[in-house]
């Protein structure tokens, strides 16, 4: 039944994951225009060049992965109330926890999928000699990568919720995607310190949590499917 | 042992400020195929939709096969083919890919029947169902209800929107797939023919209330019109306690009683100036209207 | 057969009444055997619990009776209970016409009189078309 829930979920987002799939693709290829367009990087030996470009096509991919995923945490749910699909669901068998387990693996693979894939690549960029070492600024590389996916963490966490909550996909994923610009505007307006950082991070993956906590529960809880 | 196979105790339901079932108590057996008769609004579809654990009664309690309705929910709905009012399956499916998934949520499910069911009713098998008009959807979603061969089979109003065809052929659909494994069948609908041919028995609610439950036979035999012509100038002076509706026109009095007894005429010739009386057979749709129309005051000539 | 599902007489009753027609017309005719349930029910479209109330009610009136097996049969010739149940209807019958007639303030004299002039040409109709 999971399994048949499952096919079904990706099936109906398949637009969704099309886009991810394209996005990923596309920030590669992004990276390398830009890589051939750099004077500096030319002057690079060409093992590093192509060690370089996959690298910075793997952080592009990331960033990009986040709207992927506030896509379809956006669609998952309230895609099927939309096109009216959620009230045949409702009357078969499967409890409401299964229903949104099954929504849940789709979201979580894709996230795992996004997040891995990247990591791979890049990686692959060990394989080229004169690949390594790293670019020096390794610590920072972390940083962004851990902010990019807590933004992402906010961004499907208020997408969820949304879904969870709303009738209309577009709008539950509009929610998604301004979530964590909203939220670091409102932290700079309450917290002028420079050390916002830290708390932007905790902020973001508070209120991602939050949203997949709430979402649940209300969905759950609800009358209508 | 209770044979009853579905049972409301007393159960109420409050949407914000709408009471849409007060205080209901019904019960279903094994073997009826019960029709609930109600205008819009009477709470027929949240009583159906209860019985799929949809919705959970503010107070009171259902219980399906014995369960308890909202704790079992999935195990329930394993055993109910349910068909809505306007059914709207995946768009983005096939009729086949529809059947595939239901096949898997139900463990009952038969694939045989499916697929003879899929000829039977002339079925595009590889036709996208936001492609299919909304007879077709109707039976799609009608042969996903009866392939897992349910103990209970609801329709919610499944003749609306049907055009006279389409509905011919749904009502020989139902009639001649009866399975023996469906202990019992409710409908709930606006068209009176159609529920006085398939259904045995007769559920009339309104405003959330059960009005009455009879077989449709003893209700149609047990109710009756009387017409009495009452004396010039003079006004009905006590009417029976039988009576469901009544209205005075001129010196025209009519009532609806229920249930009725040839006894009952003498009473009231007896009890009010009236100089004739006639007794008047009527037919289900009356029967309902009258019901629903409920007593009214006599009103001054 | 055509049913009249918003009528005031019972579904069962109308193919009941129709069935005996047939009979009666020779649509059926003795030792053949009537539509099976499921196919009359499909045909007229109506509940074939219905119908079943309908071929009961014919086989206690000695109409038909059932052969194991093979469905309902038209009676080569109606039974002694059968008679009987149309004897009680007939009375049934006669008693609310009457009741109904005392009740409009008819002479009782005068119901005899109407009585006496329907079976006079019921007969009379019947012995033309046997002859």
């Amino acid at each position: 039944m999971l399994r048949t829930l499952i096919w079904k979920d990706v099936l109906a987002n398949r637009f969704q994951l099309l886009l991810a799939a394209t996005l990923l693709v596309a920030s590669y290829g992004a990276a390398a225009t830009l890589a051939l367009l750099d004077p500096s990087q030319a002057a690079q030996p060409g093992g590093r060049q192509v060690a370089g470009f996959l690298l910075s096509g793997s952080l592009l991919s990331h960033a990009v992965a986040q709207l992927s995923l506030a896509v379809l945490s956006g669609n998952l749910i309230a895609g099927e109330r939309a096109n009216r699909s959620a009230e045949f669901l409702a009357y078969l068998p499967p409890s409401r926890g299964m229903v949104l387990r099954a929504k849940a693996t789709v979201l979580g693979i894709l996230a795992l999928l996004l997040l891995l894939i990247p990591l791979g690549i890049t990686g692959l960029g060990a394989l080229f000699p004169g690949g390594l070492p790293w670019p020096t600024s390794d610590r920072a590389i972390a940083r962004t990568e851990v902010f990019i996916w807590a933004m992402g963490f906010c961004a499907s966490g208020i997408g969820w919720l949304a879904s969870c909550c709303l009738q209309s996909n577009a709008v539950a994923i509009l929610f998604a995607l301004f979530s964590p610009f909203i939220l670091a505007t409102l932290i700079r307006i309450v917290i002028q310190s420079t050390e916002s950082t830290a708390i932007l991070l905790a902020a973001n993956f508070s209120i991602g949590l939050a949203g997949f906590l709430i979402g649940t529960i209300h969905y759950l809880n609800r009358v209508e499917p | 042992m209770t044979t009853n196979l579905i049972e409301f105790s007393a159960v109420t339901k409050k949407f914000k400020n709408h009471r849409a079932l007060d205080s209901l108590s019904v019960q279903f057996k094994k073997g009826s195929t019960v029709g609930l008769l109600g205008p819009n609004g009477a709470g027929k579809s949240t009583c159906l939709k209860m019985m799929l654990g949809l919705l959970r009664p503010t107070s009171g309690s259902v219980s399906i096969f014995g369960w308890d309705l909202w704790s079992e929910g999935p195990k329930i709905r394993q055993q109910i083919g349910y068909v809505p009012e306007d059914p709207w399956l995946y768009p983005w499916m096939t009729v086949r890919q529809v059947l595939q998934f239901a096949s898997s949520m139900y463990e009952r499910w038969s694939s045989a029947l499916a697929e003879d069911l899929l000829v039977h009713m002339s079925l595009p098998p590889e036709c996208l169902v936001k492609n299919l008009s909304k007879g077709m959807r109707m039976k799609t979603a009608l042969l996903v209800a009866l392939a897992h061969r349910p103990r209970l089979l609801i329709l919610d109003e499944p003749m609306s929107g049907l055009d006279p065809l389409a509905r011919d052929d749904l009502v020989e659909m139902l009639i001649k797939l009866r399975d023996e494994e469906t202990e019992c069948i409710l409908l709930s609908s606006h068209q009176i023919d159609d529920v006085a041919r398939l259904a045995d028995e007769v559920v009339i609610l309104n405003a959330g209330k059960r009005l009455v439950h009879a077989s449709i036979d003893e209700l149609i035999g047990t109710t009756k019109r009387v017409e009495a012509v009452l004396l010039d100038g003079r006004l009905p002076e006590r009417v029976l306690q039988q009576t469901v509706w009544q209205r005075v026109d001129r010196r025209n009095w009519s009532m609806t009683l229920h249930p009725f007894d040839a006894a009952m005429v003498d009473t009231l010739v007896e009890a009010n100036p009236i100089s004739s009386t006639t007794v008047v057979d009527i037919g289900l749709e009356q029967i309902f209207k009258d019901f629903i129309r409920g007593a009214a005051p006599c009103c001054a000539p | 057969m055509i049913i009249d599902p918003k009528g005031s007489i019972p579904i069962f009753q109308q193919i009941a009444a129709q069935m005996r027609q047939h009979i009666a017309l020779g649509v059926y005719k003795p030792n053949e055997s009537l539509p099976s349930l499921r196919s009359l029910a499909a045909d007229i479209q109506v509940n074939p619990n219905t119908v079943q109330k309908a071929y009961d009610e014919l086989a206690r009136e000695g109409l038909v009776e059932s052969r194991r097996g093979a469905g309902l049969f038209v009676v080569d010739r109606p039974s002694a209970v059968g008679a009987t149940q149309t004897e009680k209807r007939i009375h049934r019958q006669l008693s609310r016409v009457i009741a109904d007639g005392l009740r409009k303030r008819i002479a009782p004299e005068r119901i005899r009189t109407l009585f006496r002039e329907a079976l006079d040409s019921q007969v009379a109709a019947t012995t033309r078309s046997t002859t």
